[in-house]
């Protein structure tokens, strides 16, 4: 192996380890949003129901369906993308030791990614605006509950309700960054990807130019 | 394979294939190709003169040496894509 398939090899590698991990980040999020989502549809339902307060239910039921069918969608839509990578992936290791991997085996894992990437390009797209959109609510939502919260440290909770309110604001600050994480990795790995889209599209011409024209 | 492919990676992936003498059937078994798409890339690789045809037993294709001509660039092309950065990184 050259210096420059040794490169190369090392890049894929790197490239596969890290689109694996962020679609996997990005699974665990849309499952926590959906369980989130239902949960607070559901604590405002029963004592909503309890209180004789009708008018909340169906607006507590909308949010639990929409959070709901938001993350079903979020999580189809990830499991496709982490079934190609995982593909790849494995496609990948079975090359064997790096030494005996050949610049053949290299650019088939290339196409494979650059296939992948132009099939899922749409659904990347989007999951990049929803990763978007869930950062901004949870960090909303952390902003109100920071609030809320130092409200009751200034009546003077303390103990365990405390320590809750801190984890709370925590976890809901932590969510948010995940989000916001998730948005930025698809965002580069759209990035770099379209310009090799490009790039491989001038390259068409060569390869064209080679076969003598179509 | 699951994904979108441009026509010159599957006259790619079918000319690496044929570098051993390769029934019609194992080409798009291999290359994922249904049997009309197959037989068009094959007839356009014959006509561009990067298969040879043998008819013993079974027909078969294989890559001659325009057709490796075309994978060493096809190769250098695409490795060059991985070759520059910026990568992606987690």
């Amino acid at each position: 192996m050259t210096n420059k398939t040794n490169k190369i090899y090392n890049r894929i590698e790197s490239e596969i380890r890290a689109l694996f991990g962020v679609t996997v980040i990005n699974l665990v999020m849309a499952a926590l949003l959906m369980a989130i989502g239902v949960n607070i549809a559901t604590s405002q339902i029963i004592p909503a129901f309890e209180d004789g307060n009708w008018i909340i239910i169906p607006f507590a039921v909308m949010v639990a369906l929409v959070a709901g069918g938001i993350a079903i969608w979020w999580i189809i839509s990830t499991v496709g993308v982490l079934e190609s990578v995982s593909d790849i992936q494995d496609q990948f290791e079975s090359l064997g030791k790096k030494d005996s991997v050949t610049e053949i085996d290299l650019t088939q894992t290339i196409v494979r990614l650059m296939a992948t990437y132009r099939l899922k390009k749409p659904k990347i797209k989007q999951m990049m605006k929803v990763s978007y959109f869930g950062s901004i609510l949870f960090f909303v939502g952390g902003i109100l509950q920071a609030l809320a919260f130092f409200v009751q440290y200034l009546d003077g909770i303390e103990g365990l309700g405390l320590i809750t309110g801190i984890v709370g604001l925590v976890v809901i600050f932590c969510m948010s960054a995940a989000f916001f994480l998730v948005h930025r990795k698809y965002e580069s790995y759209s990035r770099v990807y379209d310009k090799r889209i490009l790039k491989n599209k001038e390259s068409e011409k060569a390869l064209k130019e080679s076969m003598g024209g179509l | 394979m699951k994904g979108r492919r441009t026509q010159y990676e599957i006259y790619w992936e079918i000319l690496v294939f044929c570098r051993e003498p390769r029934t019609f059937t194992s080409i798009i078994n291999r290359c994922d190709l249904n049997s009309k798409k197959g037989q068009e890339y094959l007839a356009f690789l014959n006509k561009k003169q990067y298969l040879d045809i043998k008819e013993e037993k079974n027909k078969t294709y294989t890559t001659n040496q325009s057709g490796r001509d075309y994978i060493s660039i096809f190769n250098k092309l695409y490795l060059n894509l991985f070759d520059e950065r910026p990568g992606f990184k987690l």
